[in-house]
């Protein structure tokens, strides 16, 4: 939309360039290059590759890797999130990928809520453990503890995939590297989720037409649709019961407010580079108070849910279909819920739409931040006694194109069929007969799971943006994305200074600006805040986090 | 030679050393079967409460699980330093006693005096109804108390709310006001629990003999003389050591309905210690740390009910041991 260029506009450039850089490092020499053991890298290749004559180091994963099916993997993994369909019972989705690759699959499942404390004490003894974790939380100290195996010669060897996806993300196998260098798991990545159904400002269409205003593109403008949200009774039951703008998670969640300011607050939680590629703590930002005046001027004025502070999801959705509110911050595919929900009740006009992000009042366009770019941590257990196999699977899994494909669209003929070439969604899929919604759809069959996927954004919009609607408000907000801030993994050192350190910083931040917003603490007590938060230490842990930003950008 | 049902324990009093062994073995032999049924209990407490203590061990080092226990490095303090460097640490001690002080101070009473008043009814059926319905909110889970809170006390369209206003009064942002959070974490404990504590009471109500009933009613004692003067004394230990074990629980709290109930604005008043530590990523597996903090916890818990039982003992000769 604008072309202005800006703070973030140069990052976004700049991580670009990088990658680009990084591109030529990738295919020459593999990931592995400080890593002693390279000598691996160099060795003959298996007998079943299949295409001998290409370029002799570039690493090699022909499927399928085993052919007499000899080889059972066993796999820990929190169980599918559609708790009707558990992987154990040899879904679809896990049928085409042992035919794919050879190699059966024995499942080790814990429920998803439990699989972190099962898992843990399960490393902890350090017995029984399975073949590959596809764990959803991280598991480095286990390394340190010796359990995993070191994957680098085995990357440089077979990870044909991994290396296709790291040239276009020269970030995350920096991200995956502990801070000597090494690699012990395997991360997808969510940022293209991200593209693919946005998280950001959502708010009813129908209610701005029926009140004859434009969307709100500046925070005032915001300031006024709310305004007439609450004073001109759109719901129509001439009742002033209106909410205007509500929202979940607590007090965080309000820190995308930032964004309009071009702060980083939420997903990066105030850690953001600048320009030169220095790290600040944006609270401290004089932005930063501007933000939270003007939440505090829409609480005063009864714009923002007074509850703002306790509601979670259950509470906001509550609000929304009794057509309480007519304004949020939430995933863009939430829409679709609320607008059938709405249209049921008997509002035929309901109309939730994604807008582009607030603009701020300094003239700044606005952002929205993506996830984190990794996700997910797959490791092999050190014993295995397929450790090469089990690799050679989760490169397949993990990032091949093919399989990637699989995991996000389902079984081709059932849940999806091409056509010129591009893939698209059955009815089995977007008038489920048991009324699933197009993600559930996918995950009964086994696909669509929470552990890592470097998923990519030409699939999971097939999937998420079912309507006209959606595709289009996607595509309006694309030229806002920003990345967050990443950081290499901090060494034991930093981890422990940062860990208590910031919890008290974060502690005093969220309590003071929740007062703040809520009116409970004047806006004039706001340097008070700032010099506390540099009395508890906070130039220790930017500091901590300048170290770890800088080993990123050496690492890649 | 008399066959008393249950052998004394081996009291201070018996000093020739030599002997209290001989009589123990003699007792343990004659009242064998007695032994066997206690067995069970004893290895129970055994295995699963005082071989585990090793475990905090753990507290003073750097633990790792895959070199275990003896052959992880000690840290001494180090874990107790990094809890007290907090610049929370007391805000989050104080939190927790107070929590408990006045959950003890509004809601130890609760119990006595609804099992008291469920006493004086003479019509069973109507007593048991009562009694019934009275402990069924002890079987709501924590995580439904908590949304039904949520909801009635919604500044936007709670019910608690809404009365407020037809009253002609301002409207409460109830959870996220300070000084409310206290009052609604222990009014809602209370809510859920007197009913269930009040078991205990009626067990002992029970107990009390009818005939000191009819004695105080032929020295022509009123219901409440009778009540003063036979049923509290009556239950008066039980009072007593139910009172000692919640003092033993001054610094335990219970962390779901914290985390269920609080939010940042409340932080605080509700911010506990366990609150505290899953914010720091306790979930990350640090088990050197949660045990330094709960052995912590452990030694006050400790400190309060010896000196409580000692005080208890000295003032009312009843006590724990």
């Amino acid at each position: 939309m604008t072309k202005r260029t800006n703070g973030s506009a140069k990052i976004v450039s700049a991580l670009i360039v990088a990658s680009l850089a990084m591109t030529g490092c990738q295919s020459s020499g593999g990931p592995a290059t400080n890593n002693s053991n390279q000598g691996a890298a160099e060795s003959p290749k298996p007998s079943t590759s299949g295409s001998p004559g290409t370029a002799s180091t570039s690493p090699k994963n022909p499927m399928p890797i085993v052919t007499d099916g000899s080889v059972t993997l066993t796999v820990a993994a929190p169980d599918n999130p559609f708790a009707a369909a558990s992987l154990t019972q040899n879904l679809p989705v896990w049928q085409e990928i042992e035919k794919a690759t050879g190699v059966k699959i024995k499942w080790d499942v814990v429920p998803g809520s439990q699989f972190q404390t099962a898992m843990q004490t399960r490393l902890a003894s350090g017995k029984n453990l399975p073949d590959i974790i596809l764990s959803n939380f991280d598991l480095y100290k286990y390394s340190k503890d010796g359990l995993l195996l070191q994957l680098d010669d085995l990357m440089a060897k077979y990870g044909e995939n991994a290396a296709k996806i790291f040239e276009t993300k020269p970030l995350l196998p920096a991200l995956m590297k502990t801070p000597e260098g090494n690699t012990f798991h395997l991360s997808g990545t969510r940022d293209e989720e991200v593209a693919a159904g946005p998280y950001g400002w959502l708010i009813r269409k129908d209610w701005l037409d029926k009140l004859s205003l434009p969307e709100p593109v500046t925070v005032d403008d915001w300031y006024n649709v709310l305004k007439a949200f609450k004073e001109k009774d759109p719901n129509g039951n001439n009742k002033a019961d209106e909410i205007p703008m509500t929202n979940y998670n607590g007090v965080t969640q309000l820190y995308n407010w930032g964004n309009a300011w071009g702060l980083h607050l939420r997903a990066s939680d105030g850690f953001y580079p600048d320009a030169k590629g220095k790290i600040q703590y944006e609270w401290l930002d004089p932005r930063a108070k501007e933000m939270v005046a003007f939440l505090n001027k829409l609480v005063k004025d009864g714009l923002l849910d007074m509850e703002f502070a306790v509601n979670k999801k259950d509470q906001m959705t509550s609000k929304i279909i009794r057509s309480l509110s007519g304004a949020t911050i939430a995933w863009q595919e939430s829409n679709t819920l609320w607008t059938n929900k709405l249209r049921e009740a008997g509002q035929a006009d309901a109309q939730w739409v994604m807008t582009t992000p607030p603009a701020g009042p300094n003239g700044y366009k606005g952002h929205i931040e993506k996830s984190g770019l990794s996700n997910g941590y797959s490791v092999i257990n050190r014993d295995s006694k397929n450790a090469e196999v089990a690799f050679r699977w989760l490169d397949y899994v993990i990032y091949s194109e093919e399989n990637t494909k699989r995991m996000t669209l389902g079984i081709e003929g059932k849940t999806y069929v091409m056509k010129d070439g591009q893939p698209q969604m059955t009815d089995f899929v977007t008038k489920n007969p048991d009324g699933l919604g197009a993600v559930e759809v996918i995950r009964s069959l086994g696909g669509w799971q929470t552990f890592s996927q470097a998923s990519r954004v030409e699939y999971i919009s097939k999937l998420k943006l079912t309507d006209e609607v959606l595709t289009e408000r996607a595509k309006l907000v694309q030229s806002y994305l920003v990345p967050t801030a990443e950081f290499a993994m901090p060494t034991e050192d930093e981890y422990s200074n940062i860990n208590r350190k910031l919890t008290d910083i974060t502690t005093y931040k969220d309590e003071m600006i929740a007062k703040f917003i809520l009116g409970q603490e004047p806006m004039d007590k706001w340097d008070t805040f700032t010099k506390q938060i540099k009395a508890i230490g906070i130039d220790e842990v930017i500091q901590i986090r300048q170290s770890q930003y800088d080993r990123l950008m050496s690492e890649k | 030679m008399p066959n008393p049902p249950l052998s004394p324990p081996i009291g201070p009093a018996q000093t020739r050393r030599g002997t209290a062994l001989h009589t123990l073995k003699k007792n343990a032999i004659r009242d064998k079967f007695l032994v066997l049924m206690v067995m069970p209990a004893v290895i129970y407490f055994i295995v699963f409460h005082y071989l585990p203590m090793y475990g905090i061990l753990m507290a003073f080092q750097d633990f790792s699980p895959s070199r275990g226990i003896w052959n992880s490095p000690w840290v001494g303090l180090k874990w107790f330093e990094e809890f007290f460097n907090s610049i929370y640490s007391f805000r989050l001690i104080k939190n927790v006693l107070l929590l408990n002080f006045y959950s003890l101070l509004w809601g130890f009473p609760i119990p006595i005096i609804f099992a008291l008043l469920l006493n004086e009814i003479r019509r069973n059926t109507f007593k048991r109804v009562v009694q019934t319905v009275s402990y069924m909110p002890h079987f709501i889970s924590v995580v439904v108390i908590a949304g039904m809170t949520i909801t009635f006390l919604s500044p936007n369209d709670g019910i608690v709310n809404v009365v407020i206003e037809k009253l002609g009064f301002q409207k409460i942002n109830f959870l996220s006001e300070v000084d409310w959070f206290r009052t609604i974490y222990i009014s809602t404990d209370i809510w859920a629990g007197f009913g269930y504590s009040s078991i205990l009471y009626l067990a002992a109500l029970a107990g009390i003999d009818p005939q000191l009933y009819e004695a105080a009613r032929i020295d022509g004692a009123s219901r409440f003389r009778q009540l003063i003067h036979v049923t509290l004394p009556g239950i008066a230990p039980t009072i007593i050591i139910l009172l000692l074990l919640s003092l033993g629980r001054m610094m335990s709290v219970g962390f779901e309905k914290i985390i269920l109930l609080y939010n940042p604005s409340t932080y605080e008043v509700s911010d506990v210690i366990s609150s505290y530590v899953y914010r720091i990523g306790l979930v990350g597996g640090e088990f050197s740390f949660a045990a330094a903090v709960d052995f912590m916890n452990a030694t006050i818990n400790f400190v309060l009910i010896v000196s409580f039982n000692w005080l208890s003992r000295k003032l009312t000769q009843t006590s724990l041991w």
